[in-house]
Parts: structure tokens; C-alpha cells; sequence
């Protein structure tokens, strides 16, 4: 046993000096992503571009720095934040109730559904039709999360969200969920897909910041409301995103209350909230040990 | 001459490595019971000649009759003529793999010549006969070079050969081990075994031989009984031989 | 300290049963490993014994030269590569248990590797085994069997067991067909909790502790196999 708790320790202190490493870059803010999720950070030559990316650059501008992109797999973004490694994470990043007890948020700014791809001549024609298939996703994305709640389904879990649609096609699996945005992409780009109307399930996006950093989550949400109020912000995502459709779809949220409001709402994330209590209970059973 | 008395026919027989001739055409027999010693410098090809003999060596040109059947014809079932052939290595070769017992017993049992039981009864009466009967259940790596020699030479007597073929049996051995190697080759050839032994050992060639070949530039250039052969050698390279190995 | 270690071995491993994908991702590795290491030494062998009676004897040219652009390819591309290959085109639009494809391509691979081994291996017992086999009047296939192989397999132990540990952590890229291996597992659990450290340590230390066991077995099957020559 005290071999086992001097690695942790070993292991801590590894991770705490990381963290003072970062801390002295003042002049630079480090954004992790997962550039494979049009349109809101993708890979254009050697570029980072997309909703998420230009946001971030007009932030840092705000708060006179510089922009670092890193692109990492998605199942990382948040652990680079919360190592230190990086300032803020935004990889159209869903607020969950279990990911806000590894991180803080700030105000969402979009809001994003997951949706269903089949393929043309699939019978399954709403979420419903999902029980006991097999459905591909993108390790660590909610489609990931919400998909193990389908009653005797398989999930399985791709590194990327192309391989996932690969394999659909191929006739690997019978469905992938994945965000509507990057859904809607690929169903352009590839013959003999199509997208279901009913989304699997909605949800809002937002940026990660480590929870001990007060600090930068206030300046980072004062500078997005400020662009939200110029409709700065609103000018990237109809860049990117055309169409009424999904204008409507990814309008931005003005305020952190309606999001509150949505979640109650929604059967999934009442679900899930009453989840996040039964963690938090037991959290507090280990803690009285 | 009675032809029933030729066990090996050897005709023209030729070998070539490459561009290199190392048997230009030897041609003699060798008949049943004789003791034949072939000597010669180093590279001369006797070593080549035979091992040509169970054709680990393939020939190019002309044939070998084994008891009356030409074993380079393709069609002959090699296999079955080798058992009747059996070969003691200058480096024993012994498997290591395996105990001095299972060594022997490993062609005759495998080749269903022999039942297991059978093979270990002649295994137990070679090992007597050699001398070595309280090395059945050890390994090669145990056993000093001369004591390997002496079980290779049970091993391929095993097989009930009608020929054996010695190459330099006595040449990887230090000093003191050749006597009781040349001690089993010397009680093997008063049972009447037709043997044939390629060596160094001008003594053994001299007292145990029925004849001596001496071979050089691939070619035999002179063959007699030993007392001749050393008395009176006739070709001026045997003489220039001799007189370098007999000081 | 501790309490913290506790909070989060707990978030990680015992909530939501976590420790199940790790518990399935290990058999998962495990029944990967064990028959991609079955179908390695089947297909090393033949392709080790097809390579050294061609090299022996002449024989076999055709078969060999099947053998060499074999290993050349196996040898040449990354094994990541061959496994998304065999899933995504050589099995392009079948659906196929995707166990069955990760067997097949470290199979495939480790057969390679396995049939080089194993031909040095032969290469190496020098050539009057083969010749003391033949002259006793055993056939080149009975030397082999009886007399080669059974040498050639106690040379080439060590560098086989070595194989067959780089084949079971080579099998940690069994994710990037979305199979869910011991390395997946721990990435969900990842996914899940964005703690980077438990569910990486448990990985490590989980084929750490495969990798310790495996070896301890090969020395014991080792010195067993030594000593059978020195009693």
C-alpha cells in the first residue's frame, strides 16, 4: 500500500509541476481541441479553423492574447485543461453534470443536438427504433454517453467521427450518433446516408477552464457575452453555418438562466442530474471515511 | 572375380563444386568384409568421395552401384539405401537434444524397423559393446569427445548397416581419446564389417586395413595391401606423402 | 492525499461499475492475444519451414517466393495500418466481429515476425544434424521433425517469448477499430471522467503485471528445457 500511494505521489507532484510550468506563460492562451468536428474546428491545410476556433481567437483579442491552438483526441481536451496543460478547452464540449465536477464552464454558447445517421434504406426512423442495435460514436463525445442508455444496444466507439460513418456504410453498424452540425457534413458528403429529423438529444456547448482558475472564467465569459452583444459572434457562425435550418438550431444563448430552464426540461438531463446527486451522495460516504 | 562379393561399384565417378573438379573420374569396388583406408592431403577430395558414397554429396558425373542398384539414378528410394549405409562424422553429430539411448534407438524406432522394446534391447547391447552402458540416460554434453565418437558409432549400428563409412572419425579428437575410438573400429572390422574410413591414422591404415587408396588430385592414384602400399610405394606424390606424415 | 486518491480510484474504477471496461477490455486483450499467438506459430512455422528448405534443398521456389513478399509486406507496414486495412477494406462492407479481425491481423503480423525467428533458428543448427538425420535414413521431413525443430524450438524460446509480449501490448491499437481492448477500456474511463492519471496507471499496471506473469512462465519452461541436457 505504501508503495502504491508513493507512485500517486510521485505521480501528483509530476502534474503539479506541470502546472506551475504553464502558469508563467501569461501572454498566451492555450486552447485545447479536437480539430476533426466541422464546422467547429477542422483542419484546413495546416490551419485550425471553424466556429469554435475563430471564437476563441476574437476571446483572446479581448483579453490582449495570444492564441495557442492543440489539437489532441477529444477524450483529452478536458484533462489537458485540468492538468494545466492547456487554458481552456473548446471542442464543442457539451455541459454535463459529470463533467462539471472536473471542470468549470463558462456560459453556453450554443446550443447542439445530437443526431441520428442511417443508412437511406435503414427501417430505424426515430430514436425509439434504436433498441438493441448497433450504434457507432465518437469515444468520449455525448453521443458516446447518451448512446449507453439505449435499451440492449451496442455501442461502439471510434476514435474518429468519419470512422464511425465509414463503418455505417459499410454495414458495420446500424446507426451513428453524433453532433448535428458534424452529422449534417457528412451526410452531404457521402451517398446512401441520411439523417433522421428527431435528434437523438440536445444539449449546449461551452467552454472548459480548470476549476481553480477563477480568474480567466470571468474574463473568458465577460469577452463572450461582449461578442455575443456586438453579434461578432453571430458573424462566425453564419460563416460557417448556412442555411435556416441550422440557423435556428445553433442560435446562441444569450443567457446562462435559459439553459438552466432547458436542462429541467429535457428528460435526458433530468436523468442524468439525478445521477450526478447519486455520485455526489456517495461522494460524500468515501469522504466521511 | 565373384561379382556376389561387390557391395559398392564405383564408376567414373565425378564431383564438381562450382568451376571446381574435386573428383576427376574414380573408378574401383569395394568388396564385402574389406577394410579400406583412404588417405591423402588435405582437399584432395577423399572427404568428397566418401561422402559421395550415401550421396550427401550429389554426384555430377558417373554412378554408384550399391549392392547392384545405381543409388544417383533419382528414381531410387535414397532413403531406404542410407539405412543400409552407416556414417560416423569427424564431428559425431551427435543430437544433443536428446539421451545416448533415445540417440540410438531414434532411427531404427522412428523408420519402424524395430519396436521400441527391440530397439532399446540393441541399444542396452551396443552401449555394452562400446563400452558405455552406464551412459544410456545422459546427454551429449556430458561425455568427453572420445565417448561421443564411440556412440555415434553405435548409433549408426544400430540401423544393422551393410557398410560403414568413416570420415576423419578420429581427427576432432584430442591425442589421448583416438585409442578407444580406433579400439571399437578395430573389434568392428574383426566381425567381418565392410568398412570404409577415410583418416590420418597411418597405424590403424597399416594394421587394420585390407587395403589403402591413396587419393590425390581426385583421383586415386594408387591403391594395394597395406604392407605394399607402405613398403613400396610406387607414385612419386604418394612417396612425397608418406614421407611428410610417417617421420 | 489519500483522501483524494480515494475520491478518485472511486470515480474512476467503482461509479457506474467503470471497472467493468477493464475487466472486459482485459479478456477482450486476452483472447486477442491468445489466438493471434496460436495463429503466428501455426503460420510461422510453415512459412519458417517453407523458407529453410528452399534456402536447404532448392525446393519450393514458388511457395517462397509467396513467403517472402509475405513477410515483406507484414514486416515493412505498421501493424495500426494492417488491422485498419483488414477491417475497413479487405472486410470493406461485411459485417464481422471485430474480435475475429484484431485475431486475424496480429495473427497475420505476429506470423511473421514468428517465421523469422524460427528460420534463424533452423539456420542455425549447423548443417551435420541434418546430415547424421539423413544418413540414418530418416527423410528430410522425419530429420526435421525429430531432430531439428525440437533443437530449433528450445533456441528460439526466448526470442519467441519476446515476440509474443510485443505481440500482446501491440494489441493495445486494437481501439482504432473501435474494439474494445484493455487500452480502450481504460480510454473510456478516461471519456468519462477526464482524469487522465487512474485509468493510465491501472492500464499500465495491468499488462505490466501480464507481462511480469508471462515471463516468469517462459524462464520456468526455459530452465526446465536446459536442464534436460545437463542431468
Amino acid at each position: 500500500m505504501k508503495k502504491v500511494m508513493a507512485v500517486v505521489a510521485a505521480g501528483a507532484m509530476v502534474m503539479s509541476l506541470g502546472m506551475t510550468a504553464m502558469a508563467d506563460e501569461d501572454k498566451t492562451l492555450v486552447m485545447a481541441t479536437n480539430a476533426e468536428f466541422p464546422p467547429y474546428e477542422y483542419r484546413e491545410g495546416d490551419e485550425i479553423i471553424g466556429i469554435d476556433a475563430e471564437v476563441a481567437a476574437l476571446i483572446a483579442d479581448k483579453l490582449g492574447m495570444e492564441l495557442e491552438i492543440e489539437d489532441m483526441a477529444f477524450d483529452s481536451v478536458l484533462a489537458a485543461v485540468q492538468t494545466g496543460k492547456a487554458d481552456i478547452a473548446m471542442a464543442g464540449i457539451t455541459v454535463t453534470p459529470e463533467r462539471e465536477q472536473m471542470v468549470s464552464f463558462t456560459d453556453t454558447y450554443t446550443k447542439a443536438t445530437q443526431m441520428i445517421i442511417v443508412t437511406e434504406d435503414s427501417e430505424i426512423a426515430s430514436p425509439e427504433d434504436l433498441t438493441g442495435k448497433t450504434v457507432g460514436v465518437q469515444l468520449g463525445t455525448t453521443g458516446d454517453i447518451y448512446a449507453e442508455d439505449i435499451e440492449d444496444g451496442t455501442v461502439e466507439r471510434y476514435s474518429k467521427g468519419f470512422e464511425a460513418v465509414q463503418a455505417l456504410i459499410q454495414g458495420k453498424i446500424d446507426a451513428v450518433i453524433i453532433d448535428g452540425e458534424p452529422a449534417k457534413v457528412f451526410v452531404e458528403q457521402n451517398e446512401g446516408i441520411k439523417l433522421l429529423e428527431e435528434a437523438f438529444t440536445e444539449e449546449e456547448y461551452a467552454i472548459a477552464i480548470a476549476k481553480d482558475n477563477e480568474e480567466l472564467l470571468e474574463k473568458v465569459n465577460t469577452a463572450l457575452n461582449e461578442l455575443k452583444e456586438e453579434g461578432e459572434f453571430q458573424k462566425v457562425v453564419d460563416k460557417y453555418i448556412g442555411g435556416d435550418a441550422s440557423e435556428e438550431e445553433t442560435e446562441a444563448v444569450t443567457e446562462a438562466q435559459t439553459a438552466e430552464a432547458q436542462a429541467a426540461e429535457e428528460g435526458t438531463e433530468a436523468a442524468t442530474e439525478a445521477a450526478e446527486t447519486e455520485v455526489a451522495e456517495t461522494e460524500t460516504e468515501t469522504a466521511a471515511q | 572375380m565373384n561379382e556376389d562379393n561387390v557391395l559398392i561399384r564405383v564408376n567414373n565417378l565425378q564431383k564438381s563444386f562450382g568451376g571446381l573438379d574435386v573428383l576427376r573420374g574414380i573408378t574401383t569396388e569395394i568388396k564385402k568384409g574389406e577394410v579400406v583406408a583412404i588417405i591423402g592431403p588435405s582437399g584432395c577430395g577423399k572427404s568428397t568421395f566418401l561422402r559421395s558414397l550415401n550421396l550427401l554429396e550429389v554426384p555430377t558425373g558417373g554412378q554408384i552401384l550399391f549392392e547392384g542398384v545405381d543409388i544417383t539414378d533419382k528414381k531410387v528410394d535414397l532413403d531406404k539405401m542410407r539405412q543400409k549405409i552407416g556414417m560416423v562424422f569427424q564431428q559425431f553429430n551427435l543430437f544433443p537434444h536428446m539421451t545416448i539411448k533415445k540417440n540410438i534407438m531414434l532411427a531404427p524406432v522412428k523408420l519402424k524397423l524395430m519396436s521400441a522394446e527391440e530397439a532399446s534391447r540393441r541399444a542396452d547391447e551396443l552401449l555394452e559393446r562400446i563400452g558405455l552402458p552406464d551412459k544410456a540416460d545422459q546427454y551429449p554434453s556430458m561425455l568427453s569427445g572420445g565417448q561421443k565418437q564411440r556412440v555415434a558409432i553405435a548409433r549408426a549400428l544400430a540401423m544393422n548397416p551393410d557398410v560403414m563409412l568413416f570420415d576423419e572419425p578420429t581427427s576432432a579428437l584430442d591425442p589421448e581419446m583416438v585409442g578407444e575410438v580406433l579400439d571399437i573400429m578395430r573389434e568392428l572390422a574383426k566381425t567381418g564389417m565392410t568398412m570404409i574410413v577415410v583418416t590420418h591414422e597411418m597405424g590403424f591404415a597399416r594394421e587394420v586395413a585390407t587395403r589403402v587408396m591413396f587419393i590425390d588430385e581426385g583421383t586415386i592414384k594408387e591403391e594395394n595391401t597395406p604392407k605394399e602400399f607402405f613398403a613400396n610405394p610406387q607414385n612419386p606424390r604418394l612417396r612425397d606423402f608418406l614421407s611428410k606424415v610417417l617421420v | 492525499m489519500l483522501q483524494e486518491f480515494q475520491d478518485r480510484f472511486y470515480l474512476n474504477f467503482i461509479a457506474d461499475d467503470r471497472w467493468k471496461y477493464l475487466v472486459n477490455g482485459l479478456k477482450t486483450t486476452l483472447t486477442v492475444t491468445f489466438f493471434a499467438v496460436l495463429i503466428g506459430i501455426v503460420l510461422g512455422f510453415i512459412v519458417a519451414i517453407v523458407r529453410s528448405t528452399c534456402e536447404k534443398t532448392g525446393k519450393l521456389r514458388l511457395l517462397n517466393a509467396v513467403c517472402k513478399v509475405y513477410l515483406t509486406v507484414i514486416r515493412g507496414t505498421p501493424v495500426v495500418v494492417q488491422l485498419l486495412i483488414i477491417y475497413f477494406v479487405i472486410f470493406g462492407s461485411v459485417k464481422i466481429d471485430k474480435t475475429l479481425v484484431a485475431i486475424l491481423a496480429f495473427g497475420l503480423n505476429s506470423g511473421a515476425y514468428v517465421a523469422e525467428i524460427i528460420r534463424g533458428g533452423i539456420m542455425s543448427i549447423e548443417g551435420g544434424q541434418l546430415e547424421a538425420g539423413r544418413s540414418l535414413g530418416l527423410g528430410y521431413g522425419q530429420t526435421m521433425i525429430y531432430v531439428i525443430l525440437p533443437q530449433v524450438f528450445k533456441n528460439v524460446l526466448p526470442a519467441l517469448g519476446n515476440e509474443f509480449i510485443v505481440l500482446l501490448k501491440e494489441t493495445s491499437v486494437a481501439g482504432y477499430i473501435a474494439l474494445e481492448d484493455l487500452t480502450k477500456g481504460g480510454d473510456i474511463i478516461r471519456s468519462r471522467t477526464y482524469d487522465a492519471f487512474m485509468p493510465l496507471i491501472a492500464v499500465a499496471l495491468i499488462y505490466l503485471a501480464m507481462v511480469l506473469v508471462f515471463s516468469k512462465l517462459l524462464s520456468i519452461l526455459e530452465r526446465r528445457l536446459r536442464n534436460n541436457e545437463r542431468r
